[in-house]
């Protein structure tokens, strides 16, 4: 950059007036002023209006103004904040709502942890905020670069009170980077592959991926992040109560479905806490005191759940049972397809397609395993059944991966193989 | 030219202001319009400007920024006497949105020009659409600072950066195409 500037200021350096041009130029200057002089000055005039005549106007209306004024104070105090509250960047109300109403609001938090959540939330409404204007069409250039900015400086600030709160508790600090990390989750499932509020998107996509990082950085105790899952789990069955009436059957069903795997992940976490795997607890229930906060989101903000799917929020997590079902199904198409060719395989001449020794290991081996898993899941040995259906599942993906590369036609190798992985991934994924 | 008390002052300032700047608008002007003549033009009509302002009483703070936004102005009223174009029917006509400044992240002004000719740039500058043009003379050439040349173009320091980003790109594209051009062709 120096040198650039240095070699391009030394060019353009040379770029000068020529003596003549200059001297031409301060002379036409010269005669302007000279036609065109500097006024006497007019100080003064001004001051004319008697000191009297003001007197009698200031009396008279004195009454008047306190009146006007205690109405105009009542209405300030009372009636401006609330309006605040609704208003959005350019609204003359706007300056109200981010300087006054929040800053007293701030003065109401009593813990460093309530504080990172509260700032949390300041930055979850400027982007609601610019998401509103982008919808209404209302979002010009410049807002969206001082919401971008602002955003960044609002997620730089609960960084910072996390750090802060680490150097004093760690605990609290970990339990308040998971609530930032659900939070830009979610306002990055919002904007999706938006393009009107690109920099937005680009500010909180950056905020996440620190957020990320940070995130793996401490992890708080079981029994702190416990407790704070307890309180999480009463707020979120509270706020399913409050919405249940309100909610579609669908919608109602989709949510009661994500309780439950919340309530079987926080009881599988309890498991391995008492196996003395807290490494494990710990990751569970981290994870479960996202995905309530996730899910807390959706049924609490209006504009999360009609532009966000429940599905890509908090996905569904697929019990013993319907893994087991799953590999079942995949297990009786591989059967149904290469079953009979085992028994052709001798039979060079009339079918020489040999069957991939993957296929010969998963008719062996897959029922048995299958059969394992059901008779542990009967018994209520689900860890014994998740071991043999990982294993199944694990043989199922091999077997994929290998046809996904066999699939691959030459001349298109690239889409051939692209779309093979694609659907290996999928079905992978489905597990 | 005898005034008011005080008025001395005034004078003196001015004479003053020109002395220490007429150089650089001069400079500031010939990179922006490519026409030396005129660009002497619209700096004798800066500091008349800038007089006339003067004489009705006002106070000029600081000469540098004010003399800096009459030229401007003086120089977009001439683009838009020569060209009839605005600034947005450029940015239209470009197919671009400043809206987008996901480019900044695509490399600091240090990076980009880090291996950018400074003698070809400055040959390829008057190449480049003047809204561009006028973000790198005042980066480049006036050496003023982004804030600086946000309160000058009345845009905020993001779209002033995501001109000079988007100009030194095009400098450098340009740079490139010519190059291209010149190498000769390696015959099948």
């Amino acid at each position: 950059m120096k040198s650039f500037n240095k070699e391009f200021a030394k060019y353009t350096g040379r770029t000068r007036l020529t003596a003549s041009e200059r001297r031409e130029l301060r002379e036409r200057i010269l005669t302007y002023m000279e036609y065109h002089p500097l006024p006497k000055s007019e100080h003064g005039i001004s001051e004319s209006i008697s000191a009297k005549t003001r007197s009698f106007s200031r009396a008279q209306t004195i009454f008047a103004r306190i009146a006007v004024g205690a109405f105009a104070f009542l209405f300030v105090i009372v009636s401006v904040p609330i309006a605040a509250e609704r208003s959005k960047p350019g609204d003359v109300l706007y300056p109200v709502k981010t300087r006054i109403n929040e800053s007293i609001q701030a003065q109401f938090i009593d813990s460093p942890y309530e504080k990172v959540v509260f700032e949390t939330e300041l930055m979850d409404r400027r982007i609601a905020e610019a998401r509103l204007l982008a919808k209404e069409g209302k979002l010009t250039e410049e807002q969206e670069a001082q919401i971008a900015e602002s955003v960044k400086n609002q997620a730089g600030a609960v960084q910072r009170s996390i750090s802060d709160l680490r150097a004093s508790d760690a605990d609290e600090a970990a339990l308040a980077a998971i609530t930032f990390k659900s939070s830009l989750e979610v306002q990055s499932a919002l904007f999706g592959d938006a393009v009107d509020t690109d920099d937005i998107a680009n500010a909180v996509r950056e905020a996440k991926v620190t957020a990320d990082a940070e995130s793996g950085t401490t992890t708080p105790s079981y029994n702190s992040l416990a407790a704070r899952v307890e309180e999480s789990t009463t707020r979120v069955f509270e706020f399913f109560a409050s919405v249940e009436s309100a909610a579609t059957a669908e919608e109602e069903e989709k949510i009661e479905r994500r309780l439950s795997d919340i309530q079987r992940t926080i009881e599988a976490a309890h498991k391995a806490h008492d196996d003395g795997e807290d490494v494990e607890a710990v990751a569970l229930l981290s994870g479960a005191l996202g995905d309530i906060q996730k899910l807390i989101s959706f049924m609490t903000d209006i504009d999360v759940r009609e532009n966000v799917s429940l599905d890509t929020l908090v996905p569904i997590i697929l019990t013993p049972e319907e893994r087991l079902a799953l590999v079942a199904d995949e297990f009786y198409t591989i059967e149904s397809e290469w079953g009979t060719a085992t028994t052709t395989d001798s039979d060079v001449s009339d079918d020489p397609i040999a069957v991939p020794e993957i296929v010969t290991i998963i008719l062996d081996d897959v029922p048995a395993l299958m059969q394992t898993a059901s008779s542990s899941l009967a018994g209520g040995d689900t860890e014994s059944a998740d071991v043999a259906i990982d294993l199944a599942i694990a043989l199922i993906v091999e077997f994929k991966l290998i046809e996904s590369e066999k699939s691959e036609d030459p001349p298109v190798e690239e889409e051939g193989a692209e779309a093979g992985v694609n659907e290996s991934e999928t079905s992978a994924s489905s597990f | 030219m005898a005034g008011a008390k005080g008025d001395g002052n005034q004078e003196e300032r001015f004479l003053e202001a020109f002395e220490t700047y007429n150089d650089a608008l001069f400079r500031h002007a010939v990179y922006r319009l490519s026409d030396r003549e005129r660009a002497i033009e619209l700096v004798h009509d800066t500091f008349t400007k800038v007089w006339t302002y003067v004489r009705t009483g006002h106070t000029v703070e600081s000469y540098k920024p004010f003399l800096y936004k009459i030229l401007n102005n003086l120089i977009v009223d001439e683009y838009r006497r020569r060209k009839d174009v605005s600034l947005d029917s450029i940015l239209e006509k470009e197919g671009i949105t400043e809206g987008n400044f996901k480019e900044l992240h695509g490399g600091s002004i240090e990076e980009l020009t880090f291996t950018l000719d400074a003698k070809q740039a400055v040959k390829f500058l008057e190449e480049i659409p003047d809204v561009y043009r006028e973000v790198l003379v005042l980066r480049f050439i006036d050496g003023l600072g982004p804030k600086e040349i946000s309160d000058l173009v009345e845009e905020s320091e993001n779209v002033v950066s995501v001109r000079i980003h988007r100009g030194i790109k095009l400098l450098r594209e340009r740079i490139r195409k010519a190059e291209e051009a010149l190498r000769p062709r390696r015959v099948p």
